[in-house]
């Protein structure tokens, strides 16, 4: 029974993701067609149209979205460049640790 | 390869290791203990040589076609392409790669990094070099060598970027042959001249971070010049400058990193065990410097982006272009660096290093070349020009090799 009910939910799913990628499909290649098959051209459009992309009347509004994204990108590299850092480093704290050790032996010897 | 790894065997078996004796003949010297025979047995028999031979003997002419004929005889050079790839990549491209010098004399003689004191010679001589073959393609370009001095004292116009990048580059020239001099010193046997320069050494070296950070930044923006000439992407007046300062730290030690490879590689005789023994922990040091300097340097080519609000052009095809530059100069050696440093593997990261020296050098190109015009013609370089540069590049190969071969600078001098 469980496992009829299972084949039943996972058949409609798959169903429902090919009849939506197949409409996502058919959406790309008319759009496609429409802009004679050139993706960046698709692309501008698609950023104009959702927005992300619109053009600006005065030098303050352009100035506020500049730097908002400008900002933005500065808090996610404060973010991002701790955690590179750490990765980077991972080694060179063994490495501490090692020349710790080391120090210690060498202290005991002594 | 086999070749070539023979024929440091050969040199092995002549005088590898050769390390002359304080009172030798300049003679002697040079000839690294072999007889002049010998000598030129060993250049013969060297298929290297035979590849800069070829491409000398072309080469030479077209020199002196140029200077006869006019740089139009060899180039496409003009009013609309002033700069073609013997600056694109003569001084465009290999000055960043040149910044060596000034970051490892900075790490040993002010930060006290001893443990980088074996490729600190190798850093400032891959300095010196760069910036002297940048000034011999700078002369090509210009042609009348005689008046070379007319950009900083007859033709005086401090307004000019081109003034300032002329000042730093003699001056910056100059402090780097100063600081090779302990090297010359200790091979001629002039302990009073050594002792002079290492007197003067912490001058020579901030005066080495002021010029080289200042000239590094002033090639940058000497694309202000023509801002509106440059596609958008590649140029940035409010971080231009800072683009090319950033990309130079990464970029010398990336050519620290692949030269250091390749004289360990085909080398090995002239390399002490304390050169070797250290070079993958120093490589892997100067991997750890380079992949902050490539976050840096990645974040800030987005923030120019968004400052200029360009992200439309991302989406065309100059845009795609513009991400492969990205990725293949930043992004791939960023990760390779990460990768290599963390789980301690050397190999990775001199191949990461080889991929961001190239990428500099198409970044430069992409700069002086791909994106100028773009809204008109496209610049194709000709083939003696390519060939000019080619040439160049030989010589700069024979003098890199003959002062390693000579000068301590792969080993430690008895004297030191």
């Amino acid at each position: 029974m469980r496992t009829a009910f299972r084949t039943i939910v996972l058949s409609s799913i798959v169903a429902m993701g090919a009849a939506v990628g197949g409409w996502a499909m058919v959406t790309l290649v008319a759009g496609l067609k429409h802009v004679d098959w050139q993706v960046s051209e698709l692309l501008r459009q698609y950023l104009i149209a959702t927005g992300i992309v619109k053009p600006t009347h005065t030098l303050v509004d352009f100035y506020s979205h500049i730097k908002g994204i400008e900002y933005l990108i500065c808090v996610a590299f404060f973010v991002v460049f701790p955690i590179f850092y750490k990765y980077v480093n991972g080694e060179a704290k063994k490495v501490e640790n090692t020349m710790k050790q080391r120090a210690r032996s060498e202290r005991s010897v002594l | 390869m086999k070749v070539m790894e023979n024929n440091s065997e050969i040199l092995s078996g002549y005088g590898g290791g050769y390390e002359p004796a304080d009172e030798a003949r300049i003679s002697e010297k040079l000839l690294l203990g072999l007889s002049g025979r010998q000598y030129l047995d060993l250049i013969v028999k060297n298929p290297v040589n035979w590849a800069v031979a070829a491409i000398l003997v072309i080469g030479i002419p077209l020199l002196l076609q140029r200077y006869l004929m006019g740089l139009s005889s060899v180039t496409h050079g003009s009013q609309d392409y002033p700069w073609g790839i013997i600056l694109g990549f003569g001084l465009f491209g290999m000055v960043p790669l040149s910044a060596s010098g000034f970051m490892l004399g900075t790490t040993v003689e002010i930060f006290q990094r001893a443990d980088f004191k074996p490729i600190e010679r190798l850093a400032l001589l891959n300095g010196l070099l760069g910036y002297f073959f940048a000034v011999v393609f700078l002369l090509v370009d210009l042609g009348m060598p005689w008046r070379l001095h007319y950009a900083m004292f007859v033709s005086f116009g401090p307004a000019a970027v081109l003034f300032l990048v002329a000042w730093h580059v003699a001056t910056y020239l100059s402090v780097q042959i100063a600081e090779m001099l302990p090297a010359f010193a200790e091979w001629a046997n002039l302990p009073r001249l050594k002792r002079f320069v290492r007197s003067i050494v912490l001058g020579l070296t901030i005066a080495g971070i002021i010029l080289s950070t200042l000239h590094q930044g002033a090639l940058g923006a000497l694309f202000c010049y023509a801002p509106g000439k440059i596609h958008p992407l590649w140029i940035s007046p409010e971080f231009q400058w800072l683009h090319y300062f950033v990309s130079s730290i990464f970029g010398g030690l990336c050519m620290v990193i692949v030269v250091s490879s390749l004289v360990r590689r085909y080398m090995t005789w002239r390399c002490d065990t304390n050169f070797l023994g250290n070079l993958d922990g120093i490589t892997l040091g100067l991997a750890k410097g380079a992949a902050m300097a490539f976050i840096t340097y990645l974040i800030i080519k987005i923030v120019a982006v968004a400052h200029d609000e360009e992200w439309l052009y991302l989406v065309s095809g100059w845009g795609i272009y513009y991400l492969a530059e990205l990725f293949t100069m930043a992004v791939v050696p960023l990760c390779l660096f990460a990768v290599g440093v963390r789980h301690r593997r050397v190999t990775l990261v001199r191949w990461g290093a080889l991929i961001a020296v190239l990428g500099i050098v198409w970044n430069r190109l992409n700069t002086v070349l791909v994106s100028y015009n773009w809204t008109s013609h496209q610049e194709i370089p000709t083939w003696q020009e390519c060939w000019l540069v080619a040439t160049i590049l030989c010589f700069y190969f024979i003098v890199y090799r003959f002062v390693l071969y000579r000068l301590p600078v792969l080993f430690t001098h008895k004297s030191a």
